[in-house]
């Protein structure tokens, strides 16, 4: 544990850790921030790709990242994904754990997908409550992070900016900052993505997530961005990283690439472009 | 929408037809009817890409677009959602069941077990870490308690028997052979993971219904008894399910 603590990766990029890179980081070792994991993809297991994580965190710090927690579910919070988590924290001692401002379990099963909240009273309260249980359970904070977006509704109240700020004032929680998601979200919405930044205040970000997008157009000539997670940095997501350094938020980062995975070395070339931005500011400001 | 709760039901029905959850959302640019289907069209994406990798041999075999058809037809009737978690450990098992009366596939016979064994492959990789027994364990074990003896198989161990040669389905579906003689024998099978490595032992009969007998639970002494062959010699069984890590215990019958 203290090594990893001494590891700290304050203002260091890292990458997503996915299995057909497994073999190569193991070999290589390539230098690297940090990885992060998502989290439930190691739970109830005990076989070869967690036996590769035992290998992977001696020589890299770890963030667990969750898409399963589901804090917007009107139905509760699901107890044995905290334990499992809780379980997983205590074996690896990652650095950082995130999840969403969203919703996915229903009915006894999820969705595997990030689905959106009406931004109202109701929402708060239940996403308020969610979060300190599971803060609470876990006995440490927790990053939330804004979603990639298709859809609004019309009882919403609050934007997402506001309504995410408060959650993590009232919380205590932090904010994982997706600027692909806000330059996705605004697209859809219509939003003004510098005002969006503008209404986060920089310290409650402790984490920036990096990733490529598509364009789905429809028969009717209308057209949405859709957050694949399957290309490079596009350069209007990269000039938003920019202004978000600029207004401080100068904290560990992450290139996100889930579709269409390239070699290891395309990721690393997209974390070495996302380090200089760091440490532009670094030396600027350091 | 009254609720939290009615919304999130209501998006679960969308996916079986008429849902309020369309009402719901904002009327702005693109139409609320495309917003949604692109959260449709993701969940059913991620859950086609979701059994491609659960059967990558069966999508190798039948083709992408064939295969990727069958898993929209599977999902077609009724979402199947993973338990919370998205815990998919037993997400998918039913899809071999599904091929064996999807119409498309019907001039593959073979092609249900053969995802079958994918499956049992996918279960062996995900299955608990255990140290195999060796023989020296085993010696170790006092002769007078042979009789009571119940030897546990490993948790990644599935045996499975199928009146088609998917050794051979195998070597096509991996460009090794061109075409598959299926009046050629059947196959017995032993998946197992004793270590980081899935291998697929193909056993004869009197090692099946041996090792399918110490895996129900019988003692050694009963599993014996059930083997059908006079040549079937236990010391080379054990020798065999020793160096393959096919053990992890053992207890004695009460």
């Amino acid at each position: 544990m203290d090594s990893l603590e001494a590891l700290n990766p304050e203002a260091l990029v890292g990458v997503g850790l996915r299995r057909p890179h497994h073999s190569f980081i193991l070999e290589n070792k390539p230098p690297m921030g940090w990885f992060e994991i998502i989290s439930e993809n190691y739970f109830k297991k005990d076989g070869p790709s967690l036996s590769f994580l035992d290998k992977i965190c001696v020589d890299y710090p770890l963030s667990f990242h969750g898409i399963g927690l589901s804090l917007g579910s009107a139905e509760g919070l699901d107890k044995g994904y905290l334990s499992s988590l809780k379980e997983f924290m205590n074996r690896f001692f990652p650095f950082l754990i995130s999840d969403h401002l969203s919703w996915s379990n229903v009915q006894g099963g999820a969705f595997p997908t990030l689905l959106p909240i009406p931004y109202t009273d109701e929402s708060f309260a239940l996403f308020a409550d969610h979060i300190a249980q599971a803060q609470d359970f876990l006995g440490r904070e927790m990053l939330l992070e804004n979603p990639s977006s298709y859809l609004e509704y019309k009882e919403s109240t609050f934007s997402e900016a506001d309504f995410l700020t408060t959650l993590c004032q009232k919380t205590g929680a932090k904010i994982l900052l997706d600027i692909n998601n806000v330059f996705v979200s605004a697209s859809n919405h219509e939003w003004d993505a510098k005002a969006y930044l503008d209404a986060i205040p920089p310290e409650l970000v402790k984490e920036i997530h990096l990733a490529g997008h598509s364009l789905r157009t429809f028969d009717d000539g209308t057209a949405l961005l859709v957050d694949t997670h399957s290309s490079r940095v596009c350069d209007e997501v990269w000039e938003l990283y920019a202004y978000a350094i600029a207004r401080g938020m100068v904290v560990p980062t992450l290139i996100e690439w889930d579709d269409e995975i390239p070699e290891f070395e395309g990721l690393a070339h997209e974390a070495k472009i996302a380090q200089s931005y760091l440490d532009t500011r670094q030396v600027a400001y350091g | 929408m009254a609720s939290l709760l009615a919304l999130q039901q209501a998006f679960l029905e969308s996916f079986c037809g008429e849902s309020e959850y369309v009402n719901a959302i904002e009327v702005k640019g693109a139409s609320p009817q495309n917003r949604l289907q692109i959260y449709q069209k993701s969940i059913r994406g991620s859950f086609v890409k979701k059994l491609a990798s659960l059967y990558p041999l069966t999508w190798k075999l039948v083709g992408e677009e064939c295969a990727d058809q069958a898993a929209h037809a599977f999902l077609q009737d009724e979402i199947l959602l993973p338990a919370p978690s998205f815990d998919f450990d037993e997400w998918g098992y039913s899809f071999p069941d599904f091929l064996q009366h999807y119409p498309a596939t019907q001039t593959l016979p073979y092609l249900a077990d053969f995802a079958h064994l994918e499956w049992l492959k996918q279960r062996a990789y995900h299955a608990d870490a255990r140290v195999p027994l060796t023989a020296q364990d085993f010696k170790e074990i006092p002769p007078e308690n042979y009789g009571k003896l119940i030897l546990k198989l490993h948790p990644s161990a599935s045996l499975f028997a199928s009146v088609y040669p998917l050794n051979k389905v195998l070597a096509v579906a991996k460009g090794e052979e061109e075409t598959v003689d299926l009046t050629e024998d059947k196959v017995n099978t032993l998946v197992i993971r004793p270590f980081e490595t899935i291998v697929t032992h193909y056993l004869v009969d009197a090692y099946f219904s041996f090792f399918t007998s110490l895996h129900k639970g019988d003692s050694l002494i009963e599993a014996l008894g059930k083997v059908d062959d006079s040549d079937f010699d236990i010391q080379e069984a054990l020798a065999f399910a020793f160096q393959e890590g096919l053990f992890c215990g053992y207890e004695f019958a009460s």
